[in-house]
This record gives C-alpha cells, structure tokens and sequence, in this order.
C-alpha cells in the first residue's frame, strides 16, 4: 500500500530566495508514527506547516512533491486544501496559552469545525463531550462552556488534542506539543496522544528538538539539519547506532551522569530555616486577596563550591524560593543566613553588600538582556558600583565564556546560547559567592544545552561558588547537580546525593517525576 | 457586575473633588475680574465693589467654595454670571449638540475603520495595505479646521447644497437640524477613521500571528469565518479602549469644530465663559466633563469582558 503521506524533494524559500528547506524526502505510513528531529532553523516546522498549507507569510514552496492519501497537494488551489485540513490532516501547535482563541468558549471552538462538514447540533456536542471525556477532562459539560484561560497550560494542550482529534484525521501534525510543560504534564499528554491516534488509526507526524521523546513514541524518526534531511531510520536503531556524525553528535548531546564529584567539605553559603512566601492576602480597596503559600516552610542549604538542584513541575514553588533566597521576594516568615550573617529583614542600603555577593541567571535569554546595551556594557555594569571597575576584566571573563570578539555586539546579533553566555557572564564577573540558575538551558537546543551545562560546571570548579539550579529538566540536573532537592506545592518533599535520589528515590512525587523523565539507551558503536 | 460599576462610581468621588478643588483654585489665580468685565471700565469703584458684593467675590476663597460645593451636592451648579441663566440647564443644552454629533461620527469611524484596519492587515504588504496606510496617514495629518472650511466652502458655499451658518435642533425641526450636522460629523468621522483605522490594523497584525489563527485555519476553516469569528473580537479589544480615549476627549468639548461650523456646543460654552471669566459656567463644565470622563472609562471597562473573558468584572 502507498504511504500516506509521501514528501519528495520538496524546496520551501523565502521570498528573497533564500531555501529554509532544501531537498527534504520523507514519507509516513497509515497509523505510523513519524519523528522529525532537529534544533532551531533545521527547517523542521517549515516542512510540518507546508504540508498542511500553513506556511507563515514569506515563505513558500519553491519546488517538490507531497502527496497525501495518493494526491498531489503542493500547489493546490486554497479551497481544495482547506477541505482537506481538518478530517485529512490535523495539527496540535506548541504553545497552550496561545493556541485556543480566548475570546471564544471551548465548546465553540471543538464543534465549529463538526458544523462546518454538516453534523447536527446534538451530534457536535456528543462528540465533543465524549472527546473531552476521553483526554481526561473532569467535568466535560461544564468544560464546554468555559473560556480557554480557566485551564492550565497541561489541561489547555489536552483541549487542542480533543479539538484536532475530533474531526479523525489521517494524520495528525504535533509541532513541538509538550516543550513548554513541565516533565510530569508532558508524559501524560504524550501517552494520550498515542493511545488516541492509535485507536483511531491516525498517522502522527512528531515534530521535536528532544531524543528522549523520539525513543519513547516514534516507530522511525527522520534527522533534519539546515534545511537537509541527514538521517532516516527506525527510531531506536537511529539512537543507539546512528549512522552520521551529526545525529551522533545530536545523541551525545543529550545529558547523562557525570561521574559524582568528591563531597564538599562542609561550609555553608546560604542557609534557609522554617522559610515561607506568601502572596496576596493584603487588603486592597474594597476587597480582600485571599493568601497563597508558594514556600511553605523550607529548610536549604547550599554550601560552597557546591550544585544544589531544585527540582519540581509547574506551581511547586521552585522559582519563588530561589528568589526568596536572592531577596527578590520577600520571606513571609523564616531565616535566611548568608555566610552566617542573618539576612532576612535587611533593607535598603543593609542589603548592598550582600546583593553584590549573589547573583541569578534567567531562563530567557531573549528579555534578560536589556537590547540597547552591547556586550561589553552588559557584562560590565555590575561593575558599575565597584572602584576598579576596568575593561581588562571584561575581557578576561569574556574570554572565560568564550565570546572573546563579542564586546561590540547587542542581543539581537548573538544566538539563543550566545546571549546565554552573556548572561552567565554578568552573573559572574564579580566573583559571587551565591548564583541562583533559573532553568538557564530551559530554551535552548540540546547540543548547545550542553555546552552551557559543560561551561557552568567548569566555571564553579575555577571559581568555587555555590550553585542552586532550578529545573523542571531531571535529565540537565542529573548532569550538573551533586545534590538534587524536590518540591511538590512549596514543600520539599524529598533531598539527597544525586545517585541516591535518581536511583533510589524514596517518595511517589520523585518516582513519578523519575518515570515521566525521557531518557536514552546506551549509545555503541 | 451591578456592586462593579457601584464601587467605581463610588471610587470616582475623590476625583470629582479633587478636580473640583483644582479648577476653583486654578481660576481664582488666574487674573482677570468677572465684574470688571460686566461693567466694563468707566465703572466706579463702588458699583464694582457691589457688584462684586452681591456675586459673593469679596468672600475669602474657603467660603467661595464651601457655598459652591454644597450647592453643587444639592444639583444647583448656580447662574452663568454673563446672562444669569443657570448653569446646568445650559450645560446639558450645550452638551447635547456635541454628543448627536460626537456620538455619531465615531460610530461611524469604528464602522468604516475597524473593517478596514483588518482588510488591511490581513493583507499585509499588498497594494490595498498600502493604501489603506497612506489614506489614514493623511486624514490623521489633516488638521479639522481645514477639512471643515474646505467641506464649508465646496457643499456650503459653491454647491449650497447645505447651510454654512447656524443651527436648529433636532426638538424644532429634525430634517432642517440634520443638514446643520452633516458637515460636522463627517469632519470628525473622517479625522477619527485616521486613528481607528491604524490602531485596528496593528491588533489585527499581532492576532493574525498567534497560534490560535492557525488553528483555526488547520481545522479547515474558511478565512471568512477564521476573520469574523476568530479575529475580529480579539482585534476589536484595543481598539475599544481607543474609542474610550477618543469619546472621553470628544465628549468634553470639540471646540475647534463647534467654532468652523458656529455650533452652540460644549466646546464652545466652555472656551467662551474662560474668556469671560464666568467662574460657575467654567466650574460647572469642568467637572461635568471630569464627570463624563469617568462614566464613559467605566461603560468601556465594563463591556471590555466580553470581547475578552480573560478580563473578569469584580
């Protein structure tokens, strides 16, 4: 039997001619799962969104094939393709907050697509309620008359599946479905796609930047490079013996266990006791804020020359306690203890010192970087308020992040783990005693997470200070951290050494964490 | 939504008394002496200082507006000093020729600009985008009086098809009073669409990226519907709070125009009692705009939830 959908040679060029996607071939069976792996601008979206006719403006397909279900589609005229959107090829996008239309009710939005191919009313909202039903929506009646932003972004991306899902494609695109939720969320959303399109014998075309992903839900797996197809295989075959040196790279990239480092001696940098962060609650005109307890009760030490990995799903607290710590937010109850000194209700000029001995790193290196400042002032500024503020030391701890050349650049010239090392710069070139990383290679492709993981390590091995790295990523912190700390709805409910943690972990929220975490096989050969 | 608009009313009191506070003092600084200006300068001393007596000016400024304000409490914003006529009656006189007419041109504008904005937009780059762009450009660079006196000249004067002067009420004689403000609405219609048009274009370019726009497109949905069911109402959110500028400051006086075209209007009541130094007239009209302002915010506020739920009403 033909495939169901066969790509040959397909060009996609910018309307200055530029390819984005060059000589791709690809094809996917009926009810295959298909990976398409590869980093930012490997023309990986490009490729999904020409195949469902939705390339962005100044884009188009300059030459190639693709035939879906034994028809050409490339170049068909709007009407015909549009009929086939939906019950032909359906589409999950990446983003939960933006992907549904917040203006209109859910059940609008699942049955509008039934309307359009003639189900009656009572039929629409059937399907719709036994759909909702099925991706695990509790109260599927009252969900229908709901407006996107009264769910979470897990329950938003189970919503999307329920609304492609219902119109039973052929196939069905996933562009990056889980990227941004956290590691439990992203397992559950992923088993219920592939139940769903199993049942429904839909083929999935499984666009992805994560290896992990490709193990645990792809049959084959289709390795894209600038614009090229470089590899193509079965998907575990391709893992454990790939064929070029770039999906080997690609493979290598992926974090693993560095042998444990020698315990440190004992000397704490920062010490939290009975610490607790409570927002709202305070009375405004009129109303009164009802409380929310992000940090309840936490006790944390990190010690000098340290990681100490903080790990948890969305909401548990994990970013309000590192910056609790740093004093961004303040404690509502509890101690905090920098180099023995009590730190917790200094205000002012009193926290002058003790702000210029820590330090954080951001998630997005996109808005950490103020854009009208080039390199060279970025990286200097904390030095702004210290008497031998000099360039020499720019350029030294340039060189130590390997941007030496950079000083003249903005943000806007650098890439995504450029602008990264920028910011670990900044963070260090007063020689903090204290650094709080906030999921620092969260929005980074895998091969350069691994340089920033590698030049962070590095980094706290010549300098010697004390590292809390925030994650939802098991597979970064098994990587960096000597210490791994969890928490579930701002509780720590389980710390330890990172061997002890990840392979004997002892609560439920851990294991469970530890199972939805993808992982790799062993790479040979 | 009821206890809402109840608690903003409620909060908008200090406002109205700051304002009122303001506009007192700020006149009182101002030089210039409203009985001087009635009786003109042969007056004698005397007759002025009776004159001055009996408006209550020879008063410390704390009793001035104590007897103001408790007066105001009661709905009595006093008589104009110029004709004795009392003030709020001609307030709400005035205000409602400039309300038929500022009403109905951005009614008009949003009509013409929203649809037009989002053609525009979803057309980016194309020849129509770049007319659409030029022509809001330039009625947004036309200044109103030379639009009016132009209109003036070429239906008034050269085609006399309507009146140039004057104005009758929609109360005497409603067709007679509709040729008055044809010429004023279509003034400010078209200044308006300038603005409407070029706020609706941009929301309509940052809906038409998101995801969501592709969505509905990915479920086989014609770009009709993806347009008007999906679009329009994200698009149309910011351009409302536009609008709500846009009245708020029109509401309150368009003087210029009530001038070119000789309407008894808000505007115009209120520049010519500055001019006069008629204290009670500028007062009165000070915070009945104040006042107009916070009403038309709180409609606008208030209708916003439903172009978008995620703003909730509480």
């Amino acid at each position: 039997m033909s495939p169901l959908l066969e790509i040959s040679g397909l060009r996609i060029a910018t309307s200055g001619r530029l390819p984005v996607v060059d000589d791709v071939s690809l094809e996917i069976a009926r009810s295959e799962v298909l990976a398409v792996v590869g980093e930012s601008g490997s023309g990986k979206t490009a490729t999904a969104r020409a195949t469902i006719g939705l390339l962005p403006p100044g884009l188009h397909v300059s030459s190639g094939s693709i035939r879906f279900d034994g028809r050409e589609i490339a170049g068909l005229p709007h009407a015909e393709l549009r009929s086939l959107r939906g019950p032909g090829i359906g589409m999950v996008f990446q983003e939960p907050m933006t992907s549904l239309n917040p203006a209109l009710t859910i059940g609008g939005q699942l049955t509008e697509a039934l309307a359009l191919h003639g189900v009656s009313r009572a039929e629409q909202r059937e399907r719709a309620l036994a759909m909702l039903t099925r991706v695990g929506i509790q109260d599927p009646a009252q969900c229908l008359g709901a407006f996107p932003h009264e769910f979470s972004g897990g329950m938003r991306q189970r919503i999307m599946l329920a609304s492609a899902m219902l119109l039973r494609p052929k196939l069905l695109i996933a562009d990056e479905p889980t990227t941004a939720l956290d590691t439990l969320t992203q397992a559950d959303v992923l088993d219920l796609m592939v139940d769903l399109t199993r049942e429904h014998g839909t083929a999935v075309m499984l666009i992805t930047h994560n290896l992990g992903l490709v193990a645990r839900y792809a049959q084959r797996a289709v390795v894209m490079q600038s614009g090229r197809v470089v590899e193509t295989g079965d998907a575990a075959a391709l893992l454990t013996t790939p064929r070029t040196l770039y999906t080997r790279a690609l493979v290598e990239a992926m974090p693993r266990r560095m042998d444990a480092r020698p315990p440190v001696p004992p000397s704490p940098v920062i010490e939290a006791r009975g610490l607790t962060v409570a927002f709202g609650g305070r009375r405004r005109f009129f109303t009164l804020g009802r409380a929310v307890t992000a940090v309840d009760q936490v006790d944390l030490t990190v010690h000098q020359g340290e990681t100490v990995a903080l790990v948890g799903g969305s909401g548990s607290g994990k970013t309000t306690l590192g910056r609790a710590l740093l004093r961004l937010v303040n404690p509502t109850a509890g101690e905090i203890r920098f180099q023995g000194a009590d730190i917790t209700r200094l205000t002012g000029q009193q926290l002058v010192p003790f702000r210029r001995a820590c330090q954080i790193v951001f998630q997005d290196p996109f808005s950490s970087l103020d854009p009208r400042l080039r390199v060279q002032a970025i990286v200097a500024e904390p030095l702004r308020l210290m008497p031998d503020r000099s360039l020499d030391q720019v350029a030294r701890m340039l060189a130590a992040v390997g941007l030496t050349g950079f000083e003249r650049r903005f943000p806007h010239e650098l890439s995504g783990g450029q602008r990264q090392r920028v910011a670990i710069a900044r963070a260090l070139i007063r020689n903090p005693a204290f650094v709080v990383a906030d999921e620092p290679v969260s929005a980074l492709d895998m091969t350069i997470q691994k340089q920033i993981l590698a030049l962070l390590r590095q980094l706290q091995r010549e300098r010697g200070f004390a590292c809390l790295f925030v994650s939802h990523d098991l597979a970064a912190v098994e990587e960096v951290a000597d210490r791994v700390v969890v928490m579930q709805s701002g509780r720590i409910v389980e710390a330890g050494l990172r061997d002890a943690v990840f392979d004997r972990p002892q609560h439920a929220y851990t294991q469970a964490l530890l199972a939805a975490s993808p992982r790799l096989p062993t790479l040979t050969g | 939504m009821f206890g809402y608009a109840l608690r903003r009313t409620l909060s908008a009191i200090p406002t109205l008394v700051l304002v009122a506070i303001s506009v007192f003092v700020l006149l009182r600084v101002v030089p210039g002496d409203p009985a001087l200006l009635i009786l003109g300068d042969a007056a004698s001393a005397e007759s002025l200082a009776s004159l001055r007596r009996s408006m209550g000016l020879d008063l410390p400024l704390w009793q001035q507006f104590s007897h103001w304000i408790a007066r105001v409490l009661v709905g009595d914003f006093g008589t104009a000093i110029t004709n004795g006529q009392p003030v709020l009656p001609l307030i709400i006189d005035r205000f409602s020729v400039t309300a038929v007419i500022v009403l109905l041109s951005v009614l008009l504008a949003s009509l013409v600009a929203v649809p037009l904005g989002m053609v525009a937009a979803w057309r980016q780059n194309s020849a129509t985008d770049l007319a659409v762009i030029a022509g809001s450009t330039l009625l947004l660079s036309v200044p109103s009086f030379w639009l009016g006196l132009m209109l003036l000249m070429l239906f008034g004067v050269w085609l006399q098809w309507l009146p140039v002067v004057g104005y009758v009420g929609f109360g005497e004689n409603a067709a007679i009073a509709l040729t008055f403000i044809i010429m004023p609405v279509v003034t400010l219609t078209l200044i308006e669409i300038g603005q409407l048009t070029r706020m609706a274009r941009a929301a309509t370019i940052d809906v038409l990226r998101l995801d969501y726009v592709a969505h509905a497109r990915a479920k086989g949905l014609s770009e009709g519907v993806v347009l008007f069911r999906h679009v329009l109402p994200n698009a149309f959110a910011p351009t409302l709070s536009l609008i709500g500028v846009i009245l708020g400051n029109l509401l309150g006086g368009i003087a210029v125009i009530e001038t070119v075209f000789t309407l008894p209007g808000l505007g115009r009541l209120l520049v010519d009692a500055i001019f006069q130094r008629d204290y009670p007239v500028v007062q009165g009209c000070m915070l009945f705009i104040a006042a107009i302002y916070i009403v038309v915010n709180l409609l606008i506020d208030l209708a916003y939830p439903w172009f978008d739920p995620r703003v909730a009403v509480e």
